[in-house]
């Protein structure tokens, strides 16, 4: 789905795996990531470890809870801010 | 949102410390039931009877379970403790040295008795003190975050930490007052003769804080490492309060432990069927020592109330003058003591796991040196561990009702903690080797492209 011309989302859903894979998949999609690319995860819970480490490692995040156990998270670098901003609103 | 600030995951050997030690200790209780002999289990209150208790529940379930929290707020809440080194540095020394001193003091002679319960009331006062107002802290902070961001509805497993953290502290003032007590101070009225003061001090302890405390624990870590379906908001939300007004109950009216005691039995049997249920509803059913642990530990406590509740003049006479004992020892060894075995085959691998994992965020090449989960823990060892506990627990009953074989159960029990130590001691070998080589990636020493 593209959100403009050049910001591409990827969609992971992690929510039916069991700990620790989510984190395992995420990692690994981060490290496929183009620069043009940011990631929506379909988590079961927050997932509060990764959230500081992504943080140092330069990436931004957001999340919503759509359910008692749904929460979509997006990762993405910060030029996209306001891109998954808008997106987030129109959720 | 990305502004929002966490805390880190503590750093890992915070939490290893407390497990490996307690690990440790209980092969210490082995070599401790092997010098007291047939007579530690004469009665309940005898005095080595007691230390060996507070050796189970000071020595390793506790240690255990403090560790485990330590890391549990951050996953499950966002929450972490800023002052997890001092906690690291004061209370784990402090905590062992106070619960050594315990046992001491229950068994030495009278003149001397005094002085070393004494010393290991102020060690594990301290340790306690400051343990409980860290996760208090800890509680506070999450609390304004959901305030902060307008959630009314907080997490149940935060709230109930809450409740098993105020029972710690009760059962801590309980237990001090019940030395002070022997020593001939009397601070509270007649109505709490000393074994109802002790029999609601145990049961603040075995129910109040490890129970509750593994009953919040079950609720992340069942839907979270076995895909199964969450836990009903009633055994959630409901049974914990109803277990906490019932605890409250019986500390203001003690004459009325007996009817509260049931309110306890119910709920948690009820609390069992639901995790039996929740468990048989999960999506990976493959075979597993931690869903074995559950399994038992949920048969064990519908035997356990069976067995409270069974009429006496059906039972042998050796049963009858043993119950109150054989009740104590099977609630510990069979539930407490199983559950937390089975939680701890899925912590450790999962802690050094995540730790790893986490470093990998800020260099990608380091996930080749990521371990297998398997390699960190492996199937075989948990199960060989699983087998040890159910043939110690067995021998503890027999020991229970026929001191003779005493021998057998510490043989029994040094093996079975021997055998978690080696585990416990491969994964601390398999993360640090791990370790040292994302460090190195980091570093720039490793070439990742000529691996």
């Amino acid at each position: 789905m593209n959100i403009n011309k050049s910001f591409k989302m990827i969609k992971l859903d992690v929510s039916s795996l069991p700990a620790p894979e989510p984190m395992t998949k995420i990692i690994q999609s981060l490290a496929l990531l183009t620069k043009q690319q940011f990631l929506q995860v379909h988590h079961r819970r927050e997932p509060f470890p990764l959230y500081e480490k992504l943080t140092t490692a330069g990436w931004q995040y957001c999340c919503q809870q759509q359910t008692e156990e749904s929460f979509i998270i997006y990762i993405y670098q910060r030029p996209m801010h306001q891109q998954v901003m808008s997106l987030m609103a129109n959720s | 949102m990305s502004d929002m600030s966490f805390n880190a995951l503590p750093p890992i050997d915070i939490p290893f410390r407390f497990f490996v030690t307690a690990i440790a200790f209980m092969m210490g209780l082995a070599v401790f039931v092997f010098w007291t002999g047939e007579s530690l289990w004469l009665s309940r209150w005898h005095p080595s009877m007691l230390a060996l208790t507070h050796g189970f529940t000071l020595g390793f379930i506790t240690p255990v379970m403090m560790g485990a929290l330590l890391q549990m707020l951050p996953v499950v809440a966002g929450v972490g403790l800023n002052n997890v080194q001092s906690i690291g540095r004061f209370c784990y020394p402090v905590h062992f040295i106070g619960t050594g001193l315990l046992m001491w003091g229950f068994v030495a002679v009278e003149p001397m008795q005094y002085s070393i319960k004494i010393l290991a009331i102020i060690c594990l006062g301290l340790s306690f003190t400051y343990y409980i107002f860290s996760i208090v802290r800890a509680i506070i902070q999450y609390s304004s975050q959901q305030l902060h961001k307008s959630i009314v509805s907080h997490n149940p497993t935060v709230m109930i930490i809450g409740y098993s953290i105020l029972a710690l502290f009760i059962t801590v003032i309980l237990g001090i007052i019940i030395q002070m007590q022997s020593a001939g101070f009397m601070l509270l009225p007649t109505i709490y003769s000393d074994k109802a003061l002790t029999n609601i001090h145990a049961l603040w302890g075995g129910i109040g804080w490890i129970a509750l405390l593994i009953l919040a624990v079950s609720l992340q870590v069942i839907p979270m490492f076995h895909v199964a379906p969450s836990f009903p908001p009633f055994s959630a939300k409901l049974i914990p309060v109803i277990l906490l007004l019932s605890l409250i109950n019986m500390l203001i009216f003690p004459h009325l432990v007996e009817p509260a005691l049931n309110v306890l039995l119910v709920m948690f049997l009820l609390f069992n069927f639901v995790l039996l249920h929740v468990i048989s509803r999960r999506k990976r059913k493959i075979p597993d020592m931690s869903i074995n642990a559950w399994r038992l530990a949920a048969y064990a406590l519908s035997a356990i109330v069976v067995l409270y509740y069974f009429p006496e003049h059906w039972l042998p006479e050796i049963v009858i003058a043993k119950k109150s004992l054989l009740l104590s020892a099977a609630f510990l060894y069979f539930y407490l003591l199983t559950i937390i075995l089975g939680m701890l085959c899925k912590i450790l691998p999962f802690l050094s796991y995540t730790h790893l994992q986490q470093r990998c965020l800020t260099n990608f090449d380091g996930m080749k040196f990521l371990p297998n989960m398997h390699d960190l823990l492996n199937k075989k060892s948990a199960g060989i561990l699983f087998y040890c506990h159910v043939f110690t627990g067995a021998s503890l009953m027999v020991t229970v009702i026929n001191p003779q074989f005493y021998l057998f159960f510490s043989g029994l029990l040094m093996i079975e903690f021997s055998v978690f130590f080696t585990i416990i001691l491969k994964t601390c070998l398999v993360y640090r080797s791990s370790s040292l080589k994302i460090k190195q990636i980091d570093n720039g020493v490793v070439d990742v492209n000529l691996i």
